[in-house]
């Protein structure tokens, strides 16, 4: 036990020369607000991130319950809506027709 | 003292990590005041270069406010033990990378205070014996020594921030301890005693 006293005696002249006095400035300067929270964002959180500010404008209490509506006006639009009637040309006809009072004729 | 600090005197490393955790720069610039001496010192201690250790520091610091989640508040660790690792850690990482070459600082800043210039130089040639003892130590007896001697952690806290048990760092502590002696003995700044204890010269 004596021994190990006698270097404690020893240990304890150890001494620690002062630090910089602007070494506390310097850390406070040099962790800019700008640069909090940088490290942690990698490539993937960051597209996280792009994605998340997207579907942040987009407020969806109940997503289970929209989704199940949506579907469901999906389905009664899909019954009721006779596509038999529709013809690809019909189509066609009405996209490409204009007003033929003006005299160019009735067709482009 | 001003109400504002005293109220920042009362508000504990954790509560200033927290608020650090949500990006408060005031926070972040308190704790950086209260503890970068202490943690300079600890990193000064396993380098024994001041311009190493402010970078150790600094660095430590930095790595803190780009990532302050690496603190979990949940897991009830102290700020403090958490951070003993931090900068242990990167002096370790530090010294592992610097050139062998490069020695420690020359001592000059010891004053010769109350003392007469010869126990002002030979007490400057102890403390640079005793310097280079421990810096020729193991990495991890240098780092249980440090932690439990200058530090002064209990052993527990030492143990967990080495990431070590309790048995192991005191294993660690005593083959410093005895390493420490043989080598001061060869130095001859400590002699050994008729009856095997040792006595301090210089």
């Amino acid at each position: 036990m004596g021994r190990m006293n006698e270097l404690d005696k020893i240990l304890e002249k150890r001494s620690v020369p002062e630090m910089s006095d602007n070494l506390v400035s310097r850390i406070v300067a040099t962790a800019r607000p700008e640069l909090f929270g940088r490290e942690s964002t990698s490539v993937k959180e960051r597209r996280r991130g792009w994605l998340g500010h997207l579907f942040d404008g987009i407020l969806m209490p109940q997503p289970a319950l929209v989704l199940s509506l949506f579907l469901l006006a999906g389905l009664f639009i899909g019954t009721t809506v006779d596509l038999s009637t529709l013809s690809a040309q019909d189509d066609m006809a009405s996209y490409l027709y204009i007003n033929d009072d003006d005299g160019y004729g009735d067709w482009l | 003292m001003t109400q504002k600090s005293k109220q920042e005197h009362e508000i504990s490393d954790e509560s200033l990590m927290v608020r650090v955790q949500s990006g408060d720069h005031e926070a972040f610039s308190f704790l950086v005041q209260r503890r970068t001496r202490m943690f300079y010192a600890a990193a000064y201690r396993m380098c024994a270069r001041q311009d190493e250790a402010e970078d150790i520091v600094q660095d430590a610091f930095l790595k803190l406010w780009k990532n302050p989640q690496a603190w979990d508040a949940q897991r009830g660790v102290k700020f403090t033990t958490w951070f003993y690792r931090v900068v242990t850690n990167g002096a370790v990482d530090y010294m592992r990378k610097k050139k062998p070459a490069q020695g420690g600082d020359s001592l000059d800043y010891l004053e010769d205070t109350a003392q007469s210039q010869q126990e002002g130089l030979e007490n400057k040639q102890q403390q640079a014996v005793l310097e280079a003892a421990i810096q020729a130590l193991p990495e991890r007896q240098k780092e249980a020594l440090n932690l439990c001697f200058y530090e002064e952690l209990s052993n527990k806290e030492a143990a967990d921030i080495m990431g070590v048990g309790i048995k192991a760092l005191e294993s660690l502590l005593m083959r410093a301890k005895a390493g420490l002696r043989d080598s001061l003995i060869r130095q001859g700044v400590l002699q050994k005693g008729m009856k095997g204890e040792e006595r301090i010269y210089g």
